[in-house]
């Protein structure tokens, strides 16, 4: 490898990106941080593959992507019902006040479905297109577009933001709000 | 000298995002398509994991790695 100092740089450069991408996929900071491990490890293998100018943060978030659910494949191998282990670890997690929005999330997160969880954060978090977040699924812009708004208004009901935000949260009547004023 | 280049140059990196000003109100326009407040607890939970120091055995591993590959360069 002939530049190795710079594809280092690099990578240290996306690390904090890549955990908060791992941790907002598991939950979990121990899990995240042996994604981020394999995900720097095969990027360092697989140097080769990747061509320069083109998206080295698309790239390195589809390599632990695909390295989160090999994981998952396993784990499912191992415990049938690791959903419910899983959720029920996270919703315990949730105890310090300072943290408790923090918390929220981070369990809100956990009981979305595995697609639109990634979805909802490629594009609500990490900054990626629509466009981008699509390539790194591997599914249409579309279908991206999709999964985004079930995990929008899925993680406003279960923080409760819709009816916190307003007092009265039915689109009908803040539309007759609006047009009254 | 073409002097098209030259200001190129001079103008620095190249801007990704509009960012359109109505009413002192800023529009991202192309970034993000997620603004209400959903969007921002979001961002802010990402943001708040992404400011944790990295842990030693990421940045140690690179430095492995980055070692091993010099010693490769050197043989």
């Amino acid at each position: 490898m002939s530049n190795a100092p710079e594809f280092a740089d690099q990578l240290i450069a996306a690390i904090p990106g890549l955990r908060a991408f791992g941790v907002s996929l598991t939950a979990k900071s121990d899990r995240a941080d042996d994604l981020v491990q394999e995900t720097l490890l095969k990027a360092w293998k697989h140097h080769d593959s990747f061509e320069p100018g083109t998206n080295m943060k698309a790239w390195l978030y589809t390599i632990l992507r695909n390295e989160f659910y090999t994981q998952i494949r396993k784990r499912k191998r191992e415990v049938e019902d690791a959903d419910g282990v899983y959720s029920g670890r996270v919703a315990v997690q949730a105890g310090q006040h300072s943290h408790l929005d923090m918390a929220d999330m981070r369990s809100a997160l956990a009981l979305l479905p595995d697609d639109q969880r990634e979805a909802i954060i490629l594009v609500g978090a990490s900054g990626f297109s629509y466009e981008e977040a699509a390539d790194i699924c591997h599914v249409a812009v579309g279908t991206i577009k999709s999964r985004v708004s079930r995990a929008r208004a899925r993680l406003n009901e279960l923080l409760q933001l819709a009816s916190d935000e307003t007092q009265d949260s039915s689109p009908e009547n803040s539309t007759a709000a609006l047009i009254d004023r | 000298m073409a002097e098209n280049t030259d200001s190129k140059k001079l103008s620095g990196k190249p801007v990704k995002t509009k960012v359109k000003k109505m009413n002192g109100i800023q529009h991202q326009s192309t970034l993000l398509p997620i603004h209400d407040m959903l969007g921002d607890k979001l961002k802010a939970y990402y943001a708040q994991v992404a400011s944790e120091p990295i842990p030693d055995r990421l940045t140690d591993l690179l430095a492995e790695l980055e070692a091993q590959s010099a010693k490769k360069r050197q043989s």
